[in-house]
């Protein structure tokens, strides 16, 4: 009895340290974003205060406003690009990536194997490496300052499509088997069968592939950075990078953290709408 | 139930912020971008530098309705400039630093001017600094691929207050009076560093500045450096030395985290040594003291100084060429000249608006804008090979390492000689 | 032709779904080639050039670029930094996720919270967290300084010294990316059986003995994805360090001091874009690529012989 008492009490002890432990460093994890968010707040004189100043001893909205209402910078049309090309992006990605993840684990066909290959290897490649060449076949097909070439090739599955690939592959291969049999007997088509009976199926995989195919689309920022000039055609991340275009001392810090807020908050918020499904579908596909 | 719910809020938060999008994207989606008069115009400089062009270009724009221009400002200018020009799309006028200008010129990315120049009633070659021009020209047929857009000399900016406060004969007072020297700059700086202010504020990433001082023949041909020199270390000691032996100006990591822009305007500095474009920032920002500009010190009867300088260029593949050099022919021009001068952006690059005294009574009464003409020999360096790489990279890099502590300027200048020797072959 | 081939050949069930096969992977792997294949083979043919970006007549060199690069003491810098930054990360992202995923793996009040803010950072846009850690990094006035201060530490210098630049950028791409990993390894928890735990507690297996010899051989397959997938991604670092480095006293951005946080793709970029040497640039790119490619070899071959699979 005393044993199990203390037993108890030393779970319970070292529960509360594993507990602060977590905490602690989850202040680590938040601090920069407290900071971005108070420094937003500021006004420019008082964001040189050291110690560094928390609570904003004014709170200041006007950095806010300034983003959207200026005729510098129009966060509003910025949104409004990164929704387009998100939504594009999200649903080609769909398509062509389930169908893609489709084929590689449930049919069989020649050089499958070394196309899988293929497809992995474009994990490695970094596009700084291939940016001059792609710009030429940008301007080849006469895509540069359009949305085409934020949309058609990540919708094609390259520059990190290979992850979407990867991720539903799994699912796929870990469906019974028996479905697909089912279908045949019933005399559908391939096609038909995988709209029909195995798309729905993945239905679950979608959270975790929305949130990272919405991350990757929100966050690009060196590939809208060679193919977008025009301002018109500005995404958020061009939008916040727009500061480094000021070459000159005297940075508006608190309008800068103000940009980063609002880079921030449409992704925190499909996050959040997105993250119970996404763990537990990362835990489904088990990542064999 | 529930998840209907979310599903509907997440479209609702989609529709919200297109919404928002759509508003403000009605005004730019009006634009007409095929139209023949559309000239796409690159720049750096960020919000200000755009609102003050257009600010300039707005009375050509009223008197030449078929021209439209876009001004583009984008983030990592440089870079961007090269795809854009290498990838054969690129604006019809963009800003071309003169080192960078030597690069485009020499592979032949930059349309001959010389033709537009010599048919142009408002162009007057007799009207420019010939120096200026020639930095734009081809070395070998002397016509022009850019035309100067502006160019500064580096000069002290002071705080007047603190002078007042401590006592002390403004730098002004002292250079009118000839007493203003090395050294007296020195004791001035000594004099007015104290707990919350340094008496200097210099970014150690414009060494090349104090250079010519110690080492006016550093650069001796575009294929030859003389940096192992006891001039060459005579200068990165001396900068070096304002922070370590005299503790007059700010270490290099306390200038990286406030800039020396900033603690001038926060009046954290008694003198700053830059170039003409902080005036019209300072200007702008309503600085909560008096301050004014003086020029670089005498050392031995003769100051020095760095001339920065930019020209508009028209790439060669740019669409709209003729467009192009209607606003270049502009904006260079008297008319577009004097706002330049009556708001005091910049000194301006046409002699006769330089000298009408529309650039000396501006800014404000009893600004000292002669300080940025007072050095008459003044004129940008000798671009020697691979310089972006050179200058920038090796010789700001390694000199970097004296002015953090790392490294002693014999070392630094030694490595230096030696990297460079190599680059210059390459 | 294979046997294989030749039975999908014999079949016209086999037929239509060789067909389907093609016609379902076909848009990505044309997407694949178009988009990052034919660029890559553009790479290899102009490695061969003395070719500035914006120059119109390339010059053939051959393999001189090659040559050079292997003499570029600025280059080989950049390749030892490279593997230093991916070691400090690898060595501390990979089990400081592992021990987070293994203390959430419990129930504890606002455990879901704790996991959202550790994943926060994994979300945000690389552009704007850097430019916020500039601060968090400043020497006088950073929130670093500031914490390590009230535990007695003297003020480090992280981005102007050539010794803490490195661990300053190791220690901001680890809060970036911990929070990924860790869901990774939660995942990967969830999925061991309990019946095994079960079994190990009736024969009293310690706690420790259980994760050596089921936590970490179960989870295996997940290590060995997160391991790879942080690789290939540290490989390739380029915008945390172009913005935490750039320019404050030298226009030669995302190097650090005395290049001491010089890495491969902020290298090659430069060489690119900076410095007109866009030939020896696609040099550097496909070295790295060889580099990916044997590194990827050598985990396959081990994930055979390490990787354990729950049957």
């Amino acid at each position: 009895m005393t044993h199990n008492l203390m037993n108890f009490k030393k779970i319970k002890i070292s529960s509360v340290i594993i507990y602060l432990f977590l905490i602690a460093g989850a202040l680590f994890m938040i601090m920069p974003f407290l900071w971005m968010i108070s420094s937003s707040l500021k006004d420019v004189e008082s964001i040189f205060i050291f110690p560094p100043q928390w609570i904003p001893e004014k709170v200041n909205l006007s950095n806010y406003t300034e983003l959207f209402t200026s005729s510098y910078y129009n966060f509003g049309l910025y949104y409004f690009n990164t929704m387009i090309v998100v939504i594009f992006r999200v649903t080609g990605m769909f398509i062509f990536c389930s169908m893609a993840a489709y084929g590689f684990a449930r049919l069989d066909f020649p050089f499958k194997n070394l196309l899988f290959m293929i497809v992995l290897a474009t994990m490695m490649l970094p596009i700084q490496t291939l940016m001059v060449p792609l710009y030429f076949e940008m301007r080849f097909f006469g895509w540069i300052n359009t949305f085409k070439a934020l949309i058609v090739p990540h919708s094609l599955g390259a520059f990190g499509g290979a992850f979407s690939i990867f991720l539903l592959r799994q699912y796929f291969m870990a469906l019974p088997k028996d479905l697909e049999n089912a279908a045949e007997i019933d005399g559908c088509s391939i096609p038909r069968t995988f709209f029909s009976v195995m798309l729905p199926q993945v239905k679950t995989a979608y959270a975790a592939l929305a949130i990272f195919t919405f991350q990757g689309a929100w966050n690009d920022y060196v590939w809208p950075l060679i193919v977008i000039n025009s301002p018109k055609k500005y995404v958020i991340s061009l939008g916040i990078s727009l500061f480094l275009s000021d070459k000159a001392a005297l940075t508006n810090w608190p309008l800068l953290m103000a940009s980063s807020v609002l880079g921030l908050i449409p992704i925190l918020v499909v996050f959040l709408f997105f993250q119970k499904y996404f763990m537990q579908n990362l835990v489904m596909s088990g990542l064999k | 139930m529930k998840k209907m719910l979310k599903f509907t809020g997440l479209v609702l938060f989609i529709l919200v912020l297109s919404t928002v999008g759509v508003f403000a994207a009605g005004n730019g989606e009006k634009a007409k971008e095929e139209a023949g008069g559309n000239v796409t115009f690159m720049m750096w400089g960020g919000a200000g530098e755009k609102a003050t062009v257009e600010g300039y270009l707005a009375p050509f724009l009223a008197q030449n309705p078929d021209i439209t221009v876009e001004i583009i400002t984008p983030p990592e200018y440089g870079d961007v400039l090269q795809t854009m020009v290498a990838g054969g799309t690129p604006p019809d006028i963009a800003y071309f630093g003169f080192p960078e200008f030597v690069q485009y010129h020499k592979e032949g990315q930059l349309t001959n001017l010389q033709k537009y120049a010599d048919a142009s009633s408002v162009f007057d070659a007799a009207d420019f600094n010939p120096g200026h021009l020639a930095s734009f020209s081809d070395t070998a047929s002397g016509d022009l691929y850019a035309i100067p857009k502006d160019w500064s000399t580096y000069v002290i900016y002071y705080n007047e207050d603190m002078f007042d406060k401590a006592g002390l004969p403004t730098p002004l007072e002292l250079y009118n009076k000839g007493e203003w020297t090395m050294d007296k700059f020195l004791e001035v700086a000594k004099m007015l560093t104290n707990d919350e202010a340094h008496g200097l504020l210099f970014n150690y990433g414009r060494w090349k500045t104090f250079i010519p001082y110690f080492a006016p023949d550093w650069i001796e041909s575009t294929s030859k450096l003389n940096i192992n020199t006891p001039g060459f270390i005579e200068a990165v000691n001396y900068i070096n030395d304002l922070n370590v032996k005299y503790g007059v100006n700010p270490t290099p990591d306390q200038l990286r985290d406030i800039s020396p822009a900033d603690r001038f305007s926060q009046g954290k500095g008694a003198m700053y040594i830059i170039g003409r474009w902080m005036t019209m920032r300072y200007l702008k920002a309503d600085l909560p003291f008096g301050w004014n500009v003086v020029p670089m010190p005498e050392k031995n009867g003769k100051a020095h100084t760095w001339v920065d300088m930019v020209g508009y260029g028209i790439p060669a593949d740019a669409k709209n060429p003729d467009a192009a050099w209607r606003v270049i022919e502009y904006l260079t021009g008297v008319v577009g000249q004097t706002p330049v001068a009556e708001s005091g952006h910049a000194i301006p690059i046409r002699l006769s608006v330089a000298d009408s005294g529309a650039f000396l009574r501006s800014v404000r009464a009893g600004f000292n804008n002669e300080a940025f003409l007072a050095i008459k020999d003044a004129a940008p360096v000798l671009v020697f090979d691979n310089f972006v790489k050179i200058f920038y990279d090796t010789m700001g890099g390694k000199l970097n390492l004296v002015f953090t502590g790392q490294s002693s300027a014999e070392e630094a200048c030694a490595e230096i000689q030696e990297t460079v020797d190599r680059l210059l072959k390459e | 032709m294979s046997a294989k081939t030749l039975s999908i050949l014999a079949s016209p069930r086999k037929r239509t779904e060789m067909m389907w096969g093609f016609i379902f992977v076909g848009p990505v792997i044309l997407g694949i080639l178009i988009f990052m294949g034919f660029p890559t083979l553009y790479g290899f043919f102009i490695s061969t050039f003395k070719w500035t970006i914006i120059g119109k007549h390339p010059e053939f060199i051959g393999l001189k670029n090659y040559v050079r690069m292997f003499t570029d003491p600025d280059f080989l810098k950049a390749v030892k930094n490279t593997f230093v930054y991916v070691g400090g990360v690898l060595l501390f992202s990979v089990p400081l996720s592992l021990l987070l995923a293994i203390l959430f793996n419990r129930k504890m009040p606002f455990g879901e919270v704790l996991k959202i803010i550790y994943y926060l950072p994994v979300i945000t846009m690389m552009v704007a967290v850097s430019m916020v850690w500039r601060w968090v990094l400043s020497t006088e006035y950073g929130i670093l300084n500031y914490v390590i201060g009230f535990f007695g530490a003297e003020t480090i210098p992280w981005l102007n010294d050539p010794k803490w630049a490195m661990p300053a950028l190791i220690i901001m791409s680890v809060w970036k990316g911990v929070g990924f990993n860790m869901v990774l390894f939660i995942a990967g928890l969830k999925n061991i059986s309990p019946m095994y735990y079960e079994a190990a507690d009736i024969d009293g297996a310690s706690p420790f003995r259980q994760f050596i010899s089921i936590t970490l051989p179960l989870l295996s397959p997940t290590t060995l994805f997160i391991f790879l997938t942080t690789m290939m991604n540290s490989f390739q670092i380029f915008a945390q360090a172009k913005i935490l480095f750039a320019g404050a006293t030298s226009e030669a951005s995302g190097a650090g001091p005395d290049n001491a946080a010089n890495t491969i793709v902020v290298y090659l970029y430069n060489n690119a874009f900076k410095w007109g040497h866009a030939g020896y640039a696609a040099a550097q790119g496909v070295f790295l690529f060889v580099i990916l490619i044997i590194i990827t070899r050598i985990q396959l071959s081990l994930q055979k012989r390490w990787v354990h699979y729950d049957a």
